[in-house]
């Protein structure tokens, strides 16, 4: 038998041990859009996947031997908050389409690229990334010099705006990640485009 | 043509930005070879640079790749290595949490080469796959 007064040291013992075993912690945190999250984690020889909402290893303070823990949504709140509540607003991706044959930006592009003022309004301190891309219409490595041309095209389009050059990274990726996915020599003006990310 | 291939022209430099603080408050420093610099909101970041925050601190950081990392109090993370090439994405992240908590989002790195984000803390060694985990590492934070 054991006394009522035990089991409360017991538990006691218990609470403690998992108090002290989340020290060192790490917790994948839920996605949207139904992303699973993973984390592959070395510690104390061995290597463990972790997957998930709220899977998490833990280790007591000076230990190097990570092992499964169970972790709630409020205690990462109150371990992980003021962490949490500092990241960044997310960067956010705009697309632009130009006349064929032309530099000059579609009217719905024209829209667009007047967004992007208001998205860096809502940040204290922005950037952009303007990222050129093309179709599969000639050579890839022609194409990566013709994707960034028209990204810095379009980073003069900001900077006469007012932006400052510096704070505008333009970048061409050629024919990768195609928009609209086509075999190689496709005219496709759809894939013709720039993105300006706003971070 | 073999070194066309290889040597793009958006290769980054070791003296490029990798990063900037977004979200900034209390005490946070950025100690770039060997000289802390109390660090404000639009501070650029580079490579090997370790940044800290006091008992009242935390930061946010967007990096060049949209990955982002946010620190909580008491905190210390060293950004020991940054490579990212804008047009292949090919690239590495190698950063060490000293102590304390950090929030991260993986990026375009991950995105093109899973577990090419490594965080080591004192007790881990974190690969990362994508997206979103928060770790806590039992150190000094000075």
């Amino acid at each position: 038998m054991i006394s009522a007064r035990r089991l409360v040291a017991i538990s006691a013992l218990f609470l403690l041990g998992a108090c002290a075993s989340k020290d060192n912690l790490v917790v994948v945190i839920p996605e949207e859009n139904g992303h699973i999250g993973a984390v592959q984690v070395e510690s104390g020889g061995s290597t463990t996947l972790l997957t998930g909402a709220y899977a998490a290893l833990g280790a007591g303070s000076g230990s190097s031997h990570m092992k499964p823990v169970q972790v709630a949504s409020t205690e990462v709140g109150q371990i992980f908050g003021t962490a949490l509540s500092a990241q960044p607003i997310p960067p956010k991706t705009y697309t632009l389409y130009f006349i064929s044959d032309s530099d000059d930006l579609t009217p719905a592009s024209k829209d667009a690229f007047e967004q992007v003022f208001g998205e860096i309004a809502r940040r204290k301190a922005a950037e952009l990334a303007v990222t050129g891309f093309t179709d599969t219409l000639g050579d890839p490595a022609y194409n990566d010099q013709l994707s960034l041309k028209r990204a810095k095209a379009v980073r003069e389009l900001f900077v006469a705006r007012g932006l400052k050059a510096e704070d505008i990274v333009a970048a061409g990726r050629g024919e990768r990640d195609l928009l609209v996915p086509t075999g190689p020599q496709k005219s496709e003006p759809r894939n013709r485009r720039v993105e300006i990310t706003v971070r | 043509m073999l070194f066309a291939l290889i040597a793009s022209p958006q290769d980054s430099r070791a003296d490029d930005p990798i990063g900037q603080i977004k979200t900034l408050s209390g005490t946070v420093t950025v100690t770039r070879g060997g000289a802390p610099i109390k660090a404000a909101i639009g501070d650029h970041v580079m490579q090997a640079d370790e940044i800290a925050t006091g008992s009242d601190g935390a930061v946010g950081i967007t990096f060049a790749d949209n990955s982002m990392m946010s620190l909580g109090p008491q905190s210390k993370l060293d950004l020991d290595q940054f490579q990212f090439d804008t047009t292949t994405h090919a690239g590495v992240f190698n950063s060490s949490l000293k102590a304390g908590t950090l929030a991260v989002k993986s990026g375009q790195i991950v995105q093109q080469t899973p577990f090419a984000m490594h965080v080591q803390t004192p007790a881990a060694l974190l690969g990362v796959r994508g997206t979103e985990f928060v770790v806590r590492a039992d150190g000094a934070a000075n």
